[in-house]
């Protein structure tokens, strides 16, 4: 599981601003922990349409899936995974959700637009399910005790808002670049 | 028409339109003569590949990093600017020009908050940093900033060469009221991305009235670019502006149409058709499959107007791809509707004579004529 920190490392400069791409990670900078079971995020339907309901998060800091492990790698849990999406909100609205889908297991595959009920989402996340929410698409086998399910899971990325010191800090370089870049010009 | 063909490159006295289109995505790459290129907004070859017009002018054996004089970005809409910063950084003998509407410290700050969480934004940043490194160390020189298009300013001009007379673009957009709306919309987004509690991407909003519409002369040719460019009740913009510019400047008609919008109502303007284009001009466009567009009768009302007319790729999509049996099946139990949106790019190309004469047409990877 990827969680972001909100670590604030130096910046390098050059011409007065910091150039963009050699900077590292600011407020997304990238932290291994241990998984929780994906069940502690989302809501699950098996293969036998029976509803499973589970707590949803209230952590602050999700983020990437645990179930970015290579497809059909089985973890610890049981749980291999056949098929990852990022998916975009474009709409949420009827009980519907209609949303853009990138495929992450192979991303030579085009995107594709889909629309899927609110209640595939965690109830406690449902109201986040915005224009512009991130969330991700997971479809897998998990095995224990001789039961396999088919499991199909949809979480919300979660990021923490920008602190105060991230926004100062982007307010003062814009007005770096701003005067570096915005100089309007004509031939 | 075969992919081989499309490897001949260009005559040095001959001007190329070519619109690259997968279905959500859209890029013009155009030739001006004497071997000058510029890009016109960018996407992906095909999924998971790179930008289509690095991959088609490498095709050509374009040396990419002197061929390529101009590079802009038309507005920030993702469909546009997939692959940009790339397209932009090869570019080394280019100069970049993006809409004056984001020439405002808000768009700069919004940058720097979405970065590394919204791809579109993140093009931007690739944009920006490149712009960046091109300066001397502690320089401030402004031969290296962006160009900010408005309205009648001139983007680039190249003189005379060996076979090639004179070529000329103009941005005929945003306007100022444009402009002006715009940096609302900014601030806006702005605001959100403070406080945004979950997705730190940024939600498209509606900047295609402050998108560039280009006017390129090459030779005895007129090109019209009609990128996102919308149709508007004021006569301070939109086309209804373009169209009273344009009899101002008495420039002559065009021969060749980027149709704005996708083909959408929204971006129709019967006047741009009666004032700015010959009968029977060349016309294409790309579908948006997310809004469906063009419509049946969007493609209706074109064909009226000309009849040729030509899209990059089917707006219907293709049959979703096959998976593993398992997730094909779940899929088929969550997924209440499905539309496949990109796929490989679709090409339309138009090649004329600088000096007037007849203009050729080829169509690859799924490209077709609207009859």
């Amino acid at each position: 599981m990827l969680y972001y920190s909100a670590d604030q490392p130096s910046q390098p400069k050059r011409g007065g601003v910091t150039a963009l791409d050699q900077e590292p990670l600011t407020r997304l900078r990238a932290v291994r922990v241990p998984p929780p079971p994906p069940q502690t995020f989302s809501r699950h339907i098996e293969s036998s349409q029976h509803v499973a309901e589970t707590p949803a998060s209230s952590h602050r800091f999700v983020v990437v899936p645990a179930f970015a492990a290579p497809s059909g790698h089985v973890n610890s849990d049981g749980y291999a995974l056949l098929q990852l999406w990022e998916g975009q909100v474009l709409a949420a609205d009827g009980g519907n959700v209609t949303a853009v889908v990138r495929d992450w297991t192979n991303p030579t595959m085009p995107d594709e637009e889909v629309t899927v009920s609110i209640d595939e989402f965690a109830p406690d996340e449902q109201v986040l399910v915005t224009p512009g929410a991130v969330f991700y698409w997971s479809i897998g086998y998990r095995t224990r005790g001789g039961t396999r399910e088919r499991v199909s899971a949809f979480q919300l990325r979660r990021l923490p808002p920008p602190s105060k010191a991230e926004r100062e800090r982007a307010k003062k370089e814009a007005v770096a670049l701003s005067a570096l870049l915005g100089a309007r010009r004509s031939i | 028409m075969p992919s081989s063909e499309r490897r001949h490159p260009p005559a040095s006295d001959e001007i190329e339109i070519s619109l690259f289109g997968p279905g959500v995505g859209e890029c013009v790459v155009l030739h001006l003569g004497d071997g000058s290129w510029m890009v016109v907004d960018s996407c992906c070859a095909a999924p998971g590949q790179g930008p289509i017009a690095l991959e088609y002018l490498s095709e050509l054996k374009v040396d990419v990093g002197s061929a390529v004089r101009l590079v802009v970005v038309t507005h920030w809409h993702s469909d546009h600017i997939g692959g940009i910063g790339e397209v932009f950084s090869k570019s080394k003998n280019a100069d970049l020009w993006c809409s004056a509407a984001v020439d405002i410290e808000h768009f700069y700050e919004l940058v720097r908050l979405l970065r590394g969480a919204d791809p579109g934004v993140d093009e931007f940043a690739k944009l920006f940093t490149e712009l960046v490194q091109r300066l001397p160390a502690g320089s401030r020189n402004v031969d290296a900033t962006p160009g900010w298009a408005v309205s009648g300013r001139p983007m680039l001009r190249l003189p005379a060469g060996t076979a090639q007379p004179t070529a000329e673009v103009t941005a005929l957009s945003p306007s100022d009221v444009a402009i002006a709306r715009a940096h609302v919309k900014i601030g806006e987004a702005l605001e959100r991305a403070k406080t945004d509690l979950q997705s730190r991407r940024l939600v498209e909003q509606s900047p295609n009235e402050a998108a560039i519409a280009l006017w390129v002369r090459a030779g005895a040719f007129e090109v019209l670019l009609g990128s996102d460019l919308e149709e508007s009740t004021s006569p301070k913009d939109g086309w209804r502006a373009i169209v009273a510019d344009h009899a101002a400047a008495a420039r002559p008609a065009a021969r060749a149409f980027k149709v704005a919008h996708h083909g959408s109502k929204n971006a129709d303007s019967p006047d741009v058709w009666q004032s700015m284009l010959v009968s029977g001009a060349h016309a294409a466009l790309t579908p948006f499959r997310r809004q469906k567009l063009p419509r049946p009768k969007d493609l209706q009302r074109l064909r009226s107007r000309t009849a040729e007319l030509y899209v990059t790729a089917d707006p219907e999509g293709r049959k979703p791809p096959r998976r593993d049996a398992a997730v094909d099946r779940t899929i088929r139990e969550v997924a209440k509707k499905r539309i496949v949106l990109g796929g490989r790019a679709g090409h339309v190309r138009f090649r004329a004579p600088l000096g007037g004469g007849a203009c050729d047409v080829a169509l690859f990877d799924g490209a077709y004529r609207v009859g």
